[in-house]
């Protein structure tokens, strides 16, 4: 292949890539401008300080289901953060072994499997034997996403930190469990961080998982054993109904989903920009 | 004071550390072959040798990283004074308390600041100390490691705003800090210029009359500047030991000569 045609061939690859970068960034810009045009347009106060009315009512709002988003990701942190970062932990610092091998391995079938199934597994294994929807089903299906995405970036973050660091413990006298605690967890941090705001945001955005979980609340709680309201159900609800105020609604929803879970990434992004020093 | 002299004298013949047919692996590669040597107490004495001949292996023995390695493996003895310490019931870890380690790169912790990490021998086993006998360790060790006046008010900086000669000087000072008995250096100075190197050098001579060292090193010139004694190492054996002047002018190996006068390696 001479000069000429190389050339040519690189330049229709070129092409390609920023067809492909184009296309892409089409589609996200159609569904954000869409969302920022009709979501802020109905945008207004008391939508974040109401409760929901019926359709023909004016008026009406989603604070319960702000709130009821808030409470599912507090479940799902409490639950999915501590045990995402220990099996991340295990992975690396003890995974010189067959059971650390399985744990990845699981860990990494378990980020693929279909979330409305892990939705599934949660209304048998507590929706049923409590005989009732609630906060704190939803908040365990969400757990169950969220944790091979917090071993993941654990198992990353962690792998970072040089050898060395950890023999210069173990060379002044630690133990390998307070090497860990002070100086391996520490030095990953900030990948550990991130990997949780991104957890966090890719919980917000689940559906599927609440609706066989914590179902839909039109009133305020915050108790565990009782059905909740979330975002992304309301907005399944009311998108799909007849009423164009409810549909209203779902946009303004939407929109402030979507700006919620913006903020999160980019918090993540300005979490993983800082300390690199390795 | 005749009589303390003489004393002292006695005292700097005494054997600090004594390895007893030690063989050492990785998985089916033998590294080190029945090293039987003595190091005596407050001398420096550095290990030479072509690369690869398992002159940090040896150096590792000495505070049982070697083990930490997957794969590796390790028979024989070690003692620590009248201690071995590849005794089954002993923790490696308070073996690393009493043995302190440099090693070749600097390799300080950058979740702490520099005052954290000269006291990280304290953080790391923590054992409760007052603030002021804290600040006092940190000037001791810093000032013994010679950087005390470079980073005397930046303590609570950053590690990464020092140079690469600052830092290995601070990881002195942080193993100083715990007061170790013997200090095991693993080639302190390979990855710095020549104005540092000597500035350690510097430091590790006036060590000497606090703590027994163990020096590695590639460089002949600084095993010749430095030590008082010599072992020198060819694939994985011991073949001479003996005092620095006696090695460098009169060694009794061919292959010793050879090393030192340049012929391989």
């Amino acid at each position: 292949m001479n000069y000429r045609i190389r050339k040519i061939y690189s330049e229709i690859m070129l092409g390609l890539c920023v067809f492909s970068f184009i296309l892409g960034v089409f589609f996200l810009f159609w569904i954000l401008g869409d969302l920022f045009i009709k979501g802020l347009s109905s945008l207004n106060l008391s939508l974040f300080i109401e409760l929901p009315k019926p359709p023909g009512i004016p008026g009406g709002g989603v604070a319960n289901a702000i709130v009821g988003t808030l409470l599912l990701s507090i479940i799902a942190g409490i639950i999915g953060i501590p045990i995402g970062i220990l099996a991340g932990v295990y992975i690396v610092e003890y995974g010189n072994n067959r059971l650390a091998w399985w744990t990845r391995f699981i860990s990494e079938v378990l980020s693929g499997i279909p979330t409305i199934i892990i939705g599934v597994f949660v209304y048998i294994l507590i929706v049923i034997s409590m005989k009732r929807f609630s906060a704190l089903a939803g908040g365990v299906a969400l757990s169950i996403i969220m944790i091979p995405i917090i071993t993941k970036a654990t198992e990353e973050s962690l792998k970072m930190v040089p050898n060395s660091v950890r023999e210069a413990s173990y060379a002044l006298g630690a133990p390998k469990w307070r090497t860990i605690i002070k100086v391996v967890l520490p030095s990953g941090s900030s990948g550990i961080v991130t990997g949780i705001m991104s957890a966090f945001a890719r919980i917000m955005g689940e559906t599927a998982p609440l609706l066989f979980t914590s179902l839909n609340s039109s009133f305020w709680s915050l108790r565990l054993d009782q059905p909740i309201a979330s975002l992304t159900v309301t907005i399944y609800n009311y998108a799909t109904s007849p009423y164009k105020e409810w549909q209203n609604i779902a946009w303004a929803s939407s929109f402030i989903l979507a700006m919620i879970v913006l903020l999160l990434n980019i918090l993540a992004k300005y979490y993983a920009r800082r300390k690199t020093h390795f | 004071m005749q009589e303390e002299k003489h004393i002292f004298k006695e005292e700097k013949n005494l054997e600090k550390l004594r390895t007893e047919n030690l063989n050492a692996w990785f998985s089916s590669l033998q590294i080190l072959k029945n090293i039987n040597i003595s190091i005596k107490k407050n001398t420096l004495t550095a290990i030479i040798g072509p690369s690869g001949c398992g002159k940090t292996t040896l150096l590792r023995c000495f505070n049982r990283l070697h083990e930490l390695t997957p794969g590796a493996r390790i028979e024989g003895k070690v003692f620590l004074e009248d201690l071995n310490i590849y005794d089954n019931n002993l923790d490696p870890v308070l073996i690393r308390r009493r043995i302190g380690m440099v090693f070749q790169r600097p390799n300080l912790f950058y979740n702490m600041n520099i005052y954290e990490n000269v006291i990280s021998g304290y953080i790391l086993n923590k054992r409760k100390i007052s603030k002021e006998e804290l600040d006092n360790i940190v000037e001791k060790s810093l000032r013994l490691a010679g950087i005390w006046d470079e980073v005397k008010d930046r303590l609570k900086n950053h590690p990464s705003e020092l140079s690469g000669g600052q830092q290995q000087r601070v990881c002195i000072a942080r193993a100083l800090a715990v007061e170790p008995e013997v200090l095991l250096m693993d080639e302190p100075t390979s990855a710095l210029d020549p104005i540092s190197t000597y500035k350690i050098e510097d430091t590790i001579k006036t060590l000497k009359d606090h703590v027994t060292i163990i020096i590695v090193t590639h460089n002949m010139q600084q095993a010749a500047r430095i030590s008082d004694e010599i072992i020198f190492m060819y694939m994985g054996e011991v073949i001479e030991v003996g005092r620095t002047s006696e090695i460098f002018t009169n060694p009794k190996k061919k292959l010793t000569e050879d090393y030192i006068t340049g012929r391989f390696g």
